[in-house]
Order: structure tokens, then sequence, then C-alpha cells
């Protein structure tokens, strides 16, 4: 069996999750000004106090397999996108501890501690978006080496992207936000969430357009491996378009089931998860089988096959475990908010 | 040493992220084995003191591991950014021991704190003490898991070099490496030590004022029968782990004990300032024999001496010589305190003294002092090698990288974590001025 190739899969498995669960959680924090008063904010941030962390687990876990599978591109890209990264994780840390800080906090200082949850949550966004998307464009290589430029990363496509993870982590924090409150203050969420999904639909579909112009006239807008992306695209083209069409329909089936006047509890939440999985595979198929677009391929940076083995059988192990126990700690922080009193 | 060189910045930024981070798992590993206890005693008792102690060290508990994890991510990008050639010569062996890590300990621990923290009154309470027993064995599980990497790059056995790459033979002897045993025992005594002596200064702060006393002594009471034992375990267990360091990394030993030349009656060297140049000790105050006696168990047995390794092959000797004693006078002073603490338990007077609640308060950083200089005799004593004998620091270290772009995430992870290191404090005392008048609430779902 190609271990590899199972990897190549399973690796943006655990992104994809990450994005999935961190997304929303992310996405209450960019929405943190939009929360109505302190009390609300209050619900906001308890709604997810139990399970963020967990859900920040699957960052680690997609470097730390990037590690243990594919050193090569962990190396390659988290030294190429060092100052994004370690950008990354100050916000990370801001945010992180805004939790304990916030709820350990007098009244009248809270809001310092709202403030660098949403600045934090932002800031994480961003930068996320800005990897991702050097991860979509590729990277300039010399002689198969990274060439050494650590503000490529500067680039109007990076925060195109950027703008979108921020959009669509509101989007799918919104989501959860009608999942988790109850009456007006969820009913503003609807709303949002509304909003939002049409906002990010027409950007996502500019983005798509002026950027695919841009590539094919190579003088505007110049990817690293703008011609290999190109070739997929085109290799795929109907698949392609099938998969626009898919993303377009669970935008109106979302935006419908908002719409309702009931509208209901679980629904747009998993639409945001579908809409996200079909974006998601798009992206990571358009650039397989390159991890480290333009410079290295899931076997060029593999580590040995052994090695792959032995990590793939410990995730067919724990992962499920993981799935269980992790739905379990949903359960157990089910239904509304508001009912719930926090002893904490 | 270029000071201001990509290596030497790296190595800055690696012990500073990594010394800051390694305070966190220290107070939490130790803690979430207090609150185990507690939650037995009172689900047993039900004696609310019980129930009021919990609620109070689980907030210093999760404060703690909030800032235990978000120190803790960074490191896992961090052998990407600053280690590239060490992270692709040891894929084979560190990444599977960190992915299990992840897959087995950070993912239980992470979920199962949702629980413990914020599950009160949503859960039996059986599941509660379950998702503690959790939280406990993850943080242990992912112990053993960081603690097998590190005792492999100490004594790297089980493994081959070809072409730079290195390569698994034997996954036993990773695992279950001898050197681990005596790291991991040697790393959870400090942690459960620290703890201790955390919870004592704590309650001992209530003690000293006689406020909440009917809550506070039995704590207090279970924190010192824990370091009764710990003490004297820990005191054992550092002890032939020194022994064992001797075996596998002589020159190692020989700079925690400043020792020069390999000789029989070996003296003890209780303070002197090791100078590497001239390859003597000034400032000298020794006493003959013993060393070779605790290292050899014989006045005449030999010892090794660092001039059995070439200069360039020493670590620097004066930081791990003033460390190993400094951790070792902590730990003394330890036991010293569990003594007196047993002995007025033992004459009834732990009601009644002062001057123990005075003194333990003070106590409460020296733990992770403790630990932290623990840790750097162990890395600084390994140096020039990242892998004992096999792979230099400077052969591990990415030098592409730019020394600004490390001075810049440097001065940026300083900043950050002074502002949150001093925001955590503040919150740990607020937390223990609040007191513990709030108990569990008892009418809990499904009852």
């Amino acid at each position: 069996m190609d271990y590899a190739f199972a990897w190549s899969i399973l690796i943006p498995v655990a992104l994809f999750i990450y994005m999935a669960l961190d997304g929303f959680d992310l996405g209450i924090g960019i929405l943190f000004p939009v929360g109505a008063d302190s009390r609300s904010r209050e619900n906001m941030m308890n709604s997810i106090a139990p399970i963020w962390d967990t859900n920040e687990t699957w960052l680690v876990l997609a470097a730390g397999g990037l590690y243990g599978v594919f050193p090569k591109a962990y190396v390659f890209i988290f030294n190429a996108l060092y100052i994004p990264l370690i950008a990354m994780l100050i916000c990370l840390i801001f945010r992180g501890v805004s939790f304990e800080f916030r709820f350990k906090s007098p009244e009248r200082f809270r809001w310092i501690w709202s403030t660098f949850f949403f600045l934090g949550s932002l800031g994480m966004s961003v930068f996320q978006g800005i990897i991702f998307g050097q991860l979509i464009q590729g990277f300039q290589t010399i002689d198969n080496q990274f060439n050494l430029d650590y503000w490529a990363w500067l680039n109007i496509f990076n925060f195109a992207v950027a703008g979108l993870v921020i959009l669509f982590y509101a989007f799918m924090g919104a989501n959860f936000l009608i999942y988790r409150l109850k009456e007006t203050e969820r009913l503003r969420f609807v709303c949002a969430s509304k909003w939002l999904l049409g906002v990010t639909a027409l950007y996502f579909i500019s983005i798509v357009v002026v950027f695919s112009y841009g590539v094919q006239n190579a003088d505007a807008v110049s990817f690293p491996s703008g011609k290999y992306l190109a070739q997929r695209f085109q290799a795929f083209y109907s698949a392609y378009i099938g998969l626009l069409a898919i993303v377009g329909l669970l935008v109106v089936k979302t935006y419908r089931s908002l719409s309702k006047k009931e509208t209901s509890d679980f629904a747009p939440f998993l639409y945001g998860f579908a809409l996200l999985a079909a974006v998601f595979c798009g992206m990571v198929f358009l650039g397989w089988p390159y991890i480290v677009p333009g410079a290295l391929t899931i076997w060029q940076a593999s580590s040995l096959p052994e090695t792959q083995k032995l990590m793939f059988i410990g995730a067919l192990i724990f992962l499920p475990l993981i799935l269980g126990y992790s739905m379990y700690n949903f359960y157990v922080f089910r239904g509304k908010v508001a009912d719930q009193k926090f002893y904490h | 040493m270029d000071l201001f060189s990509t290596l030497f910045l790296s190595r800055i930024k690696f012990a500073f992220t990594i010394g800051f981070h390694i305070l966190f798992p220290t107070i939490t590993i130790g803690l979430v084995v207090y609150l185990f206890i507690l939650e037995i005693l009172w689900l047993r008792t039900r004696n609310p003191a019980y129930s009021k102690l919990f609620r109070m060290f689980s907030k210093i508990f999760a404060l703690s591991f909030g800032m235990g994890v978000v120190t803790g991510i960074p490191m896992s990008f961090q052998f990407a950014t600053n280690w590239g050639p060490f992270s692709i010569a040891t894929t084979n062996v560190v990444g599977p021991l960190l992915g299990f890590e992840v897959l087995s300990a950070f993912f239980l621990e992470a979920t199962f704190l949702g629980i413990m923290v914020f599950g009160w009154g949503r859960v039996k309470p059986a599941v509660h003490l379950f998702s503690t027993g959790m939280v406990m064995l993850g943080t242990t599980l992912s112990a053993y898991w960081i603690i097998c990497v590190n005792a492999w790059m100490q004594n790297p056995q089980g493994t081959e070099i070809i072409d730079g790459i290195f390569y698994v033979k034997d996954w036993a002897k990773i695992l279950l490496n001898e050197t681990m045993f005596y790291h991991l025992a040697h790393m959870l005594g400090a942690s459960y030590l620290t703890a201790t002596f955390v919870v004592m200064g704590v309650l001992s702060i209530f003690l000293f004022k006689r406020k909440e006393t009917q809550t506070a002594l039995p704590g207090f009471k279970v924190a010192l029968a824990c370091a009764l034992i710990l003490g004297p375990v820990q005191f054992l267990v550092g002890h032939s782990h020194g022994i064992h360091t001797g075996k596998t990394q002589p020159i190692k030993l020989a700079a925690m004990e400043a020792h020069w030349n390999s000789e029989k009656e070996a003296p003890m060297i209780l303070f002197a300032w090791p100078d590497m140049e001239n390859e003597k000790n000034l400032y000298e105050v020794k006493i003959p024999k013993l060393a070779s006696w605790y290292l050899t168990g014989s006045t005449q047995g030999m010892v090794h001496g660092l001039k059995e390794a070439k200069k360039e092959d020493r670590p620097f000797v004066p930081l791990v010589f003033i460390s190993f004693r400094l951790m070792v006078g902590i730990g003394c002073l330890f036991i010293f305190l569990a003594l007196a603490g047993g002995y007025l338990w033992v004459r009834k007077k732990l009601e009644t003294t002062r001057w123990l609640y005075a003194i333990l308060p003070l106590c409460i950083p020296l733990g992770f002092v403790a630990t932290i200089a623990g840790w750097i005799v162990t890395e600084v004593g390994r140096q020039p090698w990242i892998i004992q004998g096999l792979m230099r620091t400077a052969q591990g270290a990415s030098t592409s990288l730019p020394p600004e772009a490390i001075r810049g995430s440097l001065a940026a992870f300083g900043v950050t974590f002074l502002i949150v290191f001093v925001v955590y404090l503040v919150f740990l005392v607020r937390i223990v001025q609040k007191g513990m008048v709030e108990p569990m609430p008892t009418v809990l779902q499904g009852e």
C-alpha cells in the first residue's frame, strides 16, 4: 500500500477538521463585537469554552503529522512562512488566554479580554488565510530549495484568501450560535449568517474570476505554480464546473434554511461544513500531488514507508476514539447556552 | 561563540519558549493528581471541605492548563522553523513519537478538561471523576511520549544512521529506553512535588491567617502526606538518575560535579567556579573522597573527569554545575520542610504552629525553579550534542533563517509571554484571595 498516498488524504482531512471546528470558534471571536451586550458576549464565549481546546488540537495534529510523514514539507512550509506563522501563534496565545482571563476578570476589565479575544481570533484567521493562500499559489524556488524570500507572502492573493477565511469563519461561527443561543440573541445571528453567506458567496466568485483571469494573463498576476494549477483545472474542467454547481446549490439551500420562519438549529451549521468540504476538496485536488506546490510532491517529501505505516496504524486506532469522545463532549454541552449555569 | 548567530539565537529561542512552557505542565501534571484525590475523598466522605478545595484548585488548574496549551502549540512548529536539519534527520524517530503524543494524549486531556472544568451539574459524579482521571492520564501520557523523545536524544538506542538519516531498528529500545524510565520518574516526581508545595504554600496562607481553617487543614494534610512520601522518593530517583547519567553521559556528570580529572578518591565539590579556559576550579570548597563514595559505592571508586572529552566536546560547565546545585538544594529544603511538617503533625501541632505556614508560601516558586534548573542540567549538560555523540547542535539548526527573523520572533514571544505571565499571576492571586467559599453543587443531574 502507498502510505504516502494515504497520508496525502489524511493530512488534509485533519486540516479540514481543524478548519471546520476551530473555524466556528474563531468565527465567534470575529463576531464578538456583534454581540448585543456583555451578557450576550458571555453566552457566546461560554458556548465554546468547553470545546475550543479540542478543536485547536487538530492543528497540532496536522503539524505533528506533517513532521512524521512529510518532514521535508514540514520544514519547507514553516520555514518559508516563518513570519506569518509566528504572527499566527502570537495571536493564538492572546486569544487562548483570553477565555480564562475573561472569566476571572472583574466586570470593568472584561472589555480588555473581549478585545484580545476579538483581535486574536481575527489575527489567527488573517494569518491562516495568508498561509493557505501561499499553499494554493505555491512557492518560488531555486534548485527545489526555498528561495529565502521571507516576505514573499505579502501579496494580494494571500490577502484576498485571508478575507475569504475571515468571512467564512464568521459565517460558521454565526451558524454555531444559531444552535447554541436562543430568542432575540439567536435571531441576531440568523440575520448575521444570512448576510455573511451572501457576502462570502459574492466575494468567493469575484476572487475566482479575478484570479483565474489574472493567472491566464500572467503579466497581471503570477503564481509560482500558476501553470500547473491551470493545467489541472483544464484537465478536470467538467469536475470543477460540477463542483462549482454543488457549491452554488449548497449556498441556495443554506440561504433557504436560514430564511425559514423556524430556522432549524443544526441545518445551517451542517451546511457550513458541507460548503467548506466542497471548496477545500477542490483546492486540495487542484494542487495534488504537490504538498509544497512548486517544490515537493508527496513522494518527494515523504519519510520512510515504515514510519508512515506506523503512524497510519496509530491514526486508525486513535482517530475513532478521539472522534468518539469529542462527540460525547459536544453531547454533554448540547442545548441552549443561556440555560446552563457554568460552575467555573 | 557569536551571540547573534542564527544558531545561538535559535538555541535561546528554544530554551526560552520551552522553559516558559514547562512551567505549566509541571504544575498541571501534579495538580490534577491532587484534584483526583480530592474528588475521590469528596465523593466518599461528602465533607464539603474537599469540594471547596476542589473548586479553588480546579480554577488554578484550568488557568494553568490554558497557559500550557497556548505556550505548547508554538512548540510543535518550532522544530520546523528553527531546527530543520534536525527534523529531517530524526523524522523516523521523533515524528511517530510526537504523532502518538497528539493522538493519545493531547486530545484526551483537551476534551475531558471541558467536562472536568465546566461539567459539574451536567454529568453524573462518576462521569466527572472519570473525566478528571482521563485528564490525569492524558497529562501523564504526554509526559511519557515527550520524554521518550528526550531520552532518545540523551541516549540514542535502537537506531542507526544511514546517509545522515536516523532509521529505527528496534522500537522497544526507544519506547522502553532505560534513560526514559529515570527521566520520566524524575520529571513526574518534580511535577508532583512542585504541585504539592504549591498546594501547601497556598493553603498555608489561609492557615497562617487562621482563615477557613476547617477547609484548608484537611487539604494541607493530604498534600503534606504526599510530600512526605515524594520528597525522599524523588531524592533516591534523582540519585540513581545521576548514577545512570555517569554511565551513559560521563561528561555531563563530570560537568554536574565539576570534576576535571579522572580520579579515584574523587572529592565532592560543594562550591566552585569552574574555569573552562584553564580546566580547573576556582574558589573550590570540597569534601575529600565523598563523590567517589556516592557515585561508585566505594571511596576508592573511579570518577570520570571532563578532560576525557576534547575541549570542543564539553558543555558550558558553570551553568550545569550551578543549576545542579540549585536543584539539589531546593530538593533538600523540600524534604526538610516535609519532615518538619510531619513532625508537627505527629505532635498534633499543625493547628497551632505558625512558623511553617509563614515559610511555605515563600516556597511556591521553588519547585518551578528546581524543575527548570534540572532541565538546564539535562539539556546544557548534553551540549555540544543535540543527539548525544551522533549529531551536533550546530548541525541540527536551520542556517538559512536570517538572524533578524529569529530576533524579531524572540522579542515578540518575549513580550507576549511577559504580558500573559503577569496577568496569569494576578489572576492566581485573585483566585486565592476569593478563597474557598463556594462548594460544588450537590444536586447533580440524574440524581
